[in-house]
């Protein structure tokens, strides 16, 4: 496995460089924007992705509840999993929030606006924030629980962030993807958005793999540390019974 | 009118203003989002050394 993760960065290394080849050398310039619409290929491939990793950080905390009593050690790694993911998605986000005001500026003219689409992804931020400091500094015990409750109430907004532009009239750009007719992307705009979600894609997933592993690594510390304290009060007790 | 502010408009009057803004937002997005991933990139790398001891 440690060897896949090896192999894997050159690989992203390599599609990242492509991925930014084309978003800034081969893509076509946009009419109305010009050159500054080419942030869109690194905003909307990491929007996208840290929608993915919010997701998977979900379904590992619903996995975490359904098995935390009846099977520990595999809900460890769900818990692990979790963690792993909402860390990737919420440095996915930060990304996405300082690409948007970047891109808004010299385009609308303001650096920001409470609209549904900006209020609601930082809102999403925040949340996901919350749960790395529940995670951090929240005394030991029930934090895992605590952590996953938090995770699965707020993927309740990833919904929200993504459905906001259709639902409201917003200050964001309607859908280009999807948004029914007269809407969609120059097919030479598509390739480089390919390229670079794969090349986001395949970077997210290896900061994720090398993060699980060492927090997998982190709880069998602790488990070996919790259980020497363990033997260790044992083996005092023994001797004590002894005399 | 408030000097500053009279220059703030005619600078904002002129579209170069503009374009040199969005280059430099353009290049600013790439290297803040290359800064945020490989801190992050970094950090984990110091976790996963400190949990391998």
């Amino acid at each position: 496995m440690k060897k896949l993760l090896y192999l894997w960065l050159p690989a992203t290394g390599a599609l990242l460089i492509y991925g930014f080849m084309q978003a800034w050398y081969i893509a076509p310039t946009e009419a109305t924007m010009g050159n500054i619409q080419r942030i869109f290929y690194y905003h909307f491939a990491i929007a996208n992705l840290m929608f993915l990793f919010f997701f998977l950080s979900f379904i590992a905390s619903i996995g975490y509840l359904a098995v935390r009593r009846s099977n520990p050690l595999r809900a460890q790694s769900f818990d692990a999993f979790a963690l792993a993911n909402a860390e990737v998605g919420v440095v996915y986000c930060a990304c996405v929030l300082i690409q948007g005001p970047l891109w808004a500026r010299p385009v609308w003219g303001i650096w920001w606006t409470w609209d549904e689409r900006l209020t609601s992804t930082l809102i999403l931020f925040l949340i996901y924030v919350a749960y790395l400091m529940v995670r951090r500094f929240a005394v030991a015990g029930q934090t895992q629980t605590l952590a996953a409750v938090i995770a699965i109430f707020g993927f309740l907004d990833v919904p929200i962030v993504y459905f906001s532009i259709r639902w409201w009239r917003t200050q964001h750009p309607s859908p280009v993807i999807g948004g029914g007719p007269n809407t969609g992307l120059d097919p030479r705009i598509w390739v480089a958005v390919w390229w670079n979600l794969a090349a986001w894609l395949g970077w997210g997933l290896m900061l994720m793999a090398f993060r699980y592993y060492s927090i997998r690594r982190e709880q069998r510390r602790e488990q070996e540390q919790a259980l020497a304290a363990l033997e260790a009060t044992l083996d005092i007790r023994g001797e004590e019974s002894k005399r | 009118m408030n000097p500053s502010v009279l220059a703030t408009i005619l600078l904002q009057s002129d579209p170069a203003y503009w374009e040199a803004m969005k280059h430099r937002h353009l290049v600013l997005a790439y290297a803040l989002t290359w800064a945020v991933q490989l801190g992050y990139a970094a950090w984990i790398f110091v976790r996963w050394r400190r949990a391998g001891r």
